[in-house]
């Protein structure tokens, strides 16, 4: 009952008091629940607006802080959002272009002539001219593993020749990106392959060539198109407008110095052509010169060639046609003559498309609104594209950044790692035994009346004296000796001996009516049903407030957890939140914290009633 | 050479060969020859792994285990970082566990401890095998001093580890961007301290959070700072006549070192018309600002792979020279050894044919070929590019970068990581002058050095003259002595009102015969219903205790062979400085928590209580915190606490118009930092059992108290505070006892820092047993704690043996 009484609640001091009371609990109330929505807001952010905490992220209302996330989602970094769209952007947290206006029906039939033929071309272009966007795939991906393996994971480590623990741990290969870049024929790319092959063309992009040349000059010029303009005797206004050609041309020296050293060492091979028939007589000369002998080669590659002539220059169709890819890769940067060298650029084959397509470049221009004055001037309009593609699938996106913190969190701790059961099996295995093992020594110190009662009492009670650290190495030791770490009986077993929570039952249950038990003795019920039909249910309160409390502390245990568990197959949920914690971004890590803020929440939801009604409280005899 | 496809396609025989000998050998089953073999790693990359140094990794195992198709398995031993310690740190754990890998991987500082605690199996046995001049010819000969020690079996010198990769040195690092921005040559990197200043001076844009170098708090910043000793003329340690390592850094060399380390974090300068103070930036999070592209340069290791850098972006230098032209840096090399707890001899060589292959020439083949064939050729050492015949990637590397390479190396002044008995500590120690000299200003910075020196080789390099340990030893005994004479005197008075009494109340017990004859049944049922219990706690509370208590008279081995060093675990502790900080500390947490974390729910209780209405409302909010558990809030709060202008709590501070704080890094907040989110999510919990009981005291009493004219604090003096009263001791002796022996928290927001502030007992005891495998100390210090705690346990008891436990219903 409040102290203040109701007559005293009339002064005018007392208002003012309960005024004050009320602010301050106010003030309280925002310091408990900003935090909490903070975390819940940042939950839902990216890399890019992580710092701007605010409790409504901006994304969710404003256009332009969202097409920057989904840009960077997109290109991954800045440097190849600077490659497509022919900026210089420094990162993704300050402004990008983009322009506000709504797009009328005109604006969008061009820009969609623009996609339909885009995706046109996309379908017949070869496979290493495209990238798959990493959005949602690896996902697909996986299903699609499972699907193939039959959730078998022993089929699938046969196939793949290595223990895989579960379907999630398998990331996507790296494909295409660097020079000497080849398939490895095994069941892995195999797989990887086929799962490319069903995936329609929306979840591809298509490589730039011409976006890597530019932005490998600007670091060349250090970014100073005058100095290029010298060195190639030139007069580009900006970087963005040179073109790379197909095969070295023009007098040059420095322009052709620089074709070739890029071409030859920066570009993938893969793109490059070369005449096979004629350059075969030089790739074997080249060997034999490197080898000098073919018993050496042999042994390198673990071959049966059986002289130099006899070899062929290597292609990426067949395991056994790929093997001397690496040499193919020095013979093209040590040998060959640059003028033998042809380099298929996506941009050239996309204008050869069109030019097969339109028989002149005014259909093109009618057909894009545009206003080229020959084929090679046609360039992909990505960052139109990137614009309308945004605003078409603005609450995807939106949506899309709202659940995907929680995905990673999901697929990482939960479907990776066994973190859901084991911390099920834990909780549930501690809550039991403050369910029985506990209540029973309870009950039987406080029916019985043993002459030892107290001692025993004290027994169990004593060592609540002396820090757990004194305790702490020797049991760990003694889990080592009894073969018990890395199973559930370390983390259950050393919490039997519980002195305090018997204690407090013991007091509860002396409180319980004598009458009841002799009524059930005189009835001839044996110790056991008395236990469980008259001490138990009599004492759902307080059994539910020490459930709860060793519930509570197996869910919030890590330290513990970690020391005697250190198989990452046996840590729970708190462990491996920790681990994230370790190496995951902020916001990845606010999406764990919420995760693991459910199933408490449901848990004391499910038991408010008890928490806040049957409080136990001390009193003195 | 052989390329890692082949090998990939072989490893399929190999599989082959290995599921037919799996076959005969279970043919073989009751005389089986064939046992099959594990060996466990520290690291064990999958083939999907994406980046090239697990690829490197991978291919270069598969070579391996095709090589010995006897190993059935190659397992992988992990482990888990704890803030401010590296997961190689937690050997201890994981040997006593015994999950620590058969091939240990040994870093320069830990590798006297290890050998000194059995961790490594000495190689001369097998090291006979090698061909002679085959390990003079292949290891640097600034290694021979780390990998040949005296340790155990005989205390003859040894062969511990071998390396393997290629050696590393320490140099600068920059980005060429940055530099370009700032009107610097890219090509032109600092030669000297003054130029390095300069350099980081124009870098520097405080606004934007860029830096011109970043050197991180605690134990890695001082890692970085030691190459400036190097560079100012002196030595971090050095081995006296008798062998004995000793800290030598209190000169008045290093004492220029940290006057320029001042000047860098301090000195004052403008830049169009405004004042900035400092060109470096001071995080706990160096890696993330460098990742982010808001540093200038920094220091990272030369020589080895992996260190996948853009060379149109990022810049590399041999380190920079101090005053007097010594350009001084740190020589370091992954090195491995043997796990000496390994008692299979068939496990022991697998690990020695593994130790073998990794320092030969075909793996350090296989990593590069398969750099080059992920396209990062370059980032091999350059060594390694022409030994194997990659001449065309040798034109791709940079030239600045071959020729830092050989020059790198060539430095008269490398010096290894320091690596003699407990030198793991040296860089514990000397975080404390770091941090001196970062928070304060004037500081004397020879009596700085001379008290982190003193420390180190008095108190952890184990070097107490003779003489003074046996005095320490005598006044040791008194103290002991006494000691034991007070714990007698308590036990008997604890004996007489406390125990006595308790055991007094023996319950009244009927002599009629029919009764007597159930209760003996009774008995049998009695015991039965307890035995779960009474037998855990036998052996997980008293064993335990029991087992502590001898181990804190030992020099304890997890390998065995622990020797009785009678009081010299206390000896040691009651001389180190660090004890008494971490008691004065633990003092000052519990009085904290106290004040803040116990009072709080009751006035949050009493406020509950008085207003007419909403209770329900902020009783849910103020719980609403306690919902998340222990390890969340506190990583959650660590979030809020990013010390960065850019972090939360700042952004408010800045919004309020208030200056900046470091939080968690300063010294005068960290303790209070640590005690808040505990509080926070506590405090409607805590409140909930007050507002209970204070709903539960019958009205009557307030209004006859009304009647009689009584004021409030009257009616609170005899009214409430008396219903109250037991709530209250229990709840107060709980939350002394909790805080005094609380560390969990500590050790996951500040790990004890800054400048020890909230290094407290718990985690001193944790720190030396988990991470400086001191056990037999540890413990003793435990013992201590426990002691100090054990008349509130006997008092706690002596109340709640009186109280009742009640159900309120309303």
């Amino acid at each position: 009952m409040p102290i203040i009484d109701r007559v005293g609640r009339k002064s005018k001091n007392v208002k003012v008091l309960i005024v004050v009371m009320y602010i301050s609990l106010s003030l309280g109330a925002v310091t408990m629940v900003y935090p909490f929505l903070l975390m819940l807001a940042s939950s839902i952010t990216s890399a890019i607006d992580m710092n701007e905490f605010r409790i409504i992220p901006r994304y969710l209302y404003d256009d332009e802080v969202l097409y920057r996330k989904y840009l960077q989602i997109r290109y991954g970094s800045i440097g190849t959002l600077n490659q497509y769209h022919r900026k210089d952007y420094m990162n993704f947290e300050e402004r990008v272009e983009y322009k506000k206006e709504v797009l009328t029906g005109e604006k969008i039939s061009l820009i969609k002539n623009w996609i339909e033929d885009i995706e046109e071309f996309k379908s017949q272009l070869p496979d290493n001219y495209k990238r798959i966007l990493p959005v949602k795939t690896t996902k697909l991906y996986h299903e699609f593993l499972k699907k193939i393996y039959n959730k078998d994971r022993k089929l699938m480590s046969k196939e793949y020749q290595e223990s895989i623990e579960t379907f999630y741990d398998i990331n996507p290969p790296l494909e295409y990106t660097h020079r000497l870049w080849k398939p490895a024929f095994t069941a892995y790319e195999r797989d990887w392959k086929k799962f490319k092959d069903n995936l329609s063309s929306e979840y591809f992009k298509i490589v730039t060539t011409e976006g890597i040349w530019q932005q490998w000059l600007k670091g060349k010029y250090e970014n100073d198109i005058g100095r290029l303009n010298k060195e190639w005797g030139a007069n580009y206004s900006t970087f963005f407008e040179i073109k790379l050609e197909e095969r070295m041309s023009g007098d040059n020296r420095g322009k052709r110095e620089d074709w070739t050293k890029f071409v030859k060492i920066r570009i993938p091979l893969h793109w490059l052509e070369i005449d096979r028939a004629s350059n075969k007589g030089l790739f074997c000369s080249y060997l034999e010169k490197k080898y000098k002998n073919i018993n050496k080669l042999n042994k390198t590659y673990q071959t049966t060639y059986e002289s130099f002539s006899s070899l062929n220059i290597p292609d990426l169709s067949t395991k056994d046609s790929s093997i001397l890819w690496r040499e193919y890769g020095g013979f093209v940067s040590d040998e060959l003559p640059a003028d033998a060298i042809r380099i298929i650029t996506v941009e050239n084959m996309h204008r050869e498309f069109l030019r097969g397509k339109y028989k002149d470049i005014e259909e093109i221009n009618n057909r894009y609104g545009t206003n080229y004055t020959k084929f090679d001037d046609i360039v992909i309009p990505y960052q139109k594209i990137d614009e309308y593609e945004f605003i078409r699938d603005k609450n995807k996106w939106k949506r899309y950044f709202i659940t995907n913190n929680y995905e990673v969190v999901i697929g990482y701790i939960l479907l990776k790692g066994r973190a859901g059961i084991n911390t099920i099996i834990y909780c549930l295995a501690v809550v039991l035994t403050a369910l029985t093992i506990h209540p029973l020594c309870a009950y039987a110190l406080s029916r019985f009346n043993l002459k030892s009662t107290y001692k025993i009492l004290l027994f169990l009670l004593a060592t609540m004296a002396f820090p757990a650290e004194v305790a702490m190495i020797p049991s760990f030791l003694l889990l080592k000796q009894f073969n018990l770490l890395n199973t559930y009986w370390a983390l259950v077993l050393p919490g039997f001996a519980g002195g305090f929570g018997i204690f407090l039952l013991k007091g509860f249950f002396d409180s319980l009516p004598r009458e009841l038990y002799e009524a059930g003795e005189i009835d001839g019920a044996s110790e056991l049903r008395m236990f469980f039909k008259i001490t138990l249910p009599l004492s759902k309160p307080i059994l539910a407030h020490t459930a709860l409390g060793a519930f509570t502390a197996a869910y919030g245990a890590f330290m513990y957890a970690l020391l005697v568990c250190q198989d990452p197959k046996m840590w729970t949920l708190m462990v491996w939140l920790y681990e994230m914690h370790t190496w995951a971004p902020a916001y990845v890590q606010m999406a764990s914290f919420v995760i693991a803020s459910i199933p408490t929440l449901i848990i004391f939801m499910s038991c408010q009633r008890i928490i806040m009604r049957g409080i136990i409280l001390p009193v003195e005899n | 050479m052989t390329g890692v496809e082949n090998k990939k396609r072989r490893r399929g025989c190999g599989t082959a060969s290995k599921v037919i000998s799996l076959i005969i050998g279970m043919l073989l089953i009751y005389e089986s020859a064939v046992e099959a073999i594990t060996l466990r790693l520290g690291y064990v990359p999958k083939k999907h792994e994406t980046s090239t140094q697990a690829k490197a990794e991978r291919a270069i195992l598969e070579r391996f285990l095709e090589l010995h198709p006897e190993i059935e398995e190659v397992k992988s031993s992990t482990g888990i970082t704890i803030p401010g310690i590296a997961s190689s740190d937690i050997v201890m754990m994981s040997m006593a566990a015994g999950l620590a890998p058969d091939v240990m991987y040994v870093n320069f500082r830990k590798s006297s401890s290890f050998i000194e605690q059995g961790f490594l199996y000495p190689l001369d046995e097998y090291i006979k095998e090698l061909p002679p001049g085959y390990l003079e010819e292949k290891l640097h000969p600034k290694l021979w001093p780390i990998i040949k020690q005296k340790g155990p079996p005989d205390s003859n010198e040894h062969i511990y580890a071998l390396p393997y990769g290629a050696p590393l040195v320490l140099g600068l690092q920059y980005r060429k961007d940055l530099f370009k921005k700032a009107g610097l040559d890219p090509n032109k990197p600092p030669k000297t301290w003054d130029e390095f200043y300069e350099y980081a001076m124009r870098l520097t844009d405080q606004e934007k959070g860029q830096y011109g170098w970043v050197i991180e708090i605690g134990m890695e910043g001082a890692w970085l700072f030691f190459n400036f000793i190097y560079q100012s003329g002196s030595e971090i340690v050095e081995q006296d006549k008798d062998g004995i390592w000793r800290a030598v850094y209190n000169n008045e060399k290093t004492v220029t070192a940290l006057k320029f380390y001042e000047k860098l974090l301090k000195s004052k300068w403008t830049k169009d018309g405004k004042e900035y103070k400092g060109v470096i930036l001071r995080t706990d999070r160096p890696w993330r600002e460098w990742n982010r592209g808001k540093i200038g340069m920094t220091f990272s290791y030369i020589g080895g792979e992996g260190n996948v850098l853009d060379p149109d972006l990022i810049g590399v230098a041999p380190m920079f020279a101090g005053p007097y032209e010594i350009h001084g840096t740190e020589f370091n090399q992954t090195i491995l050894g043997i796990n000496g707890t390994i008692k299979d001899k068939i496990v022991r060589d697998v690990a020695w044919e593994y130790i073998k292959f990794r320092m030969g020439d075909e793996a350090n083949e296989i990593v590069t070929s398969v750099y080059v064939e992920t396209g990062e050729g370059k980032f091999v050492n350059p060594e390694f590019l022409k030994k194997f015949g990659y001449k065309e990637i040798l034109e791709d590397v940079p030239k600045e970068w071959i020729e830092i390479n050989e020059e790198a190396f060539k430095s008269e002044y490398l010096r290894p990581e320091p690596y003699g008995k407990n030198c793991d500590l040296i860089y514990y120690e000397f975080v404390e002058p770091m941090d001196m000299v970062s928070l304060y200003d004037n500081v004397h910075y020879r009596e700085v050095l001379d008290k982190a020196a003193k420390h180190t080789n008095e108190k952890l390099l184990g070097y107490i003259e003779p003489e003074e340990l046996k005095k320490r030893r005598t006044i040791m005994g008194v103290i002991v002595g006494l000691s034991i004479i007070g714990i007698i005197f308590a036990g008997i008075r604890t004996f007489k009102t406390v125990i006595i009494p308790m055991l007094k109340e023996s319950v009244k017990v009927s002599s009629d015969e029919r009764k007597i004859r159930k209760r003996k049944r009774l008995k049998i049922v009695a015991f039965f219903f307890m035995f779960p219990v009474l037998v855990s706690t036998l052996i997980w509370a008293y064993y335990p205790l029991a087992r502590g208590m001898l181990m804190a008279f030992q020099d304890y081995k997890v390998t065995g062979a622990s020797k009785f060093v009678g009081l010299d675990n206390f000896v040691m502790l009651f001389w180190n400085p660090v004890f008494w900080l971490a008691f004065k500390n633990t003092a000052i947490f519990t009085v904290l928590t106290l004040s803040l974390g116990f009072f709080a729910p009751i006035v949050l209780a009493l406020l509950l209580n008085e207003i007419p209405k909403g209770t329900l409302l902020y009783r849910t909010i103020y719980y609403l915190p306690g919902l998340t558990s222990g390890i969340v809030i506190l990583l959650l709060w660590k979030q809020f606490y990013d010390p960065s202008p850019a972090g939360f709590l700042n952004v408010l501070l800045k919004f309020f118009g208030l200056p900046v704080q470091k939080w968690l890094q300063d010294p005068k907040l960290a303790m209070v930092c640590t005690i808040i989110p505990g509080i926070w999510a506590g405090v409607g919990g805590g409140s909930i059992l007050y507002l209970a009981a204070l709903k539960n005291i019958p009205e009557e009493l307030y209004e006859a108290a009304s009647i009689d004219g009584a004021s409030y604090w009257y009616k609170i003096r005899y009214i409430t505070l008396p219903t109250l009263k037991i709530l209250l001791i229990t709840g107060f002796v709980g939350a002394f006892i909790g805080a005094f022996q609380s560390a969990g928290n500590i050790l996951l927001m500040t790990g004890g820092g800054p400048l020890h502030a909230t290094h407290v007992l718990a985690l001193e005891i944790f720190y030396s047993a988990f991470i400086y495998l001191r056990f037999g100390y540890s413990t003793a210090m435990a013992w201590i704690l426990g002691s100090m705690l054990i008349g509130f346990t006997i008092y706690n008891l002596k109340v709640i043996r009186n109280v009742r436990w009640a159900v309120t219903t309303k």
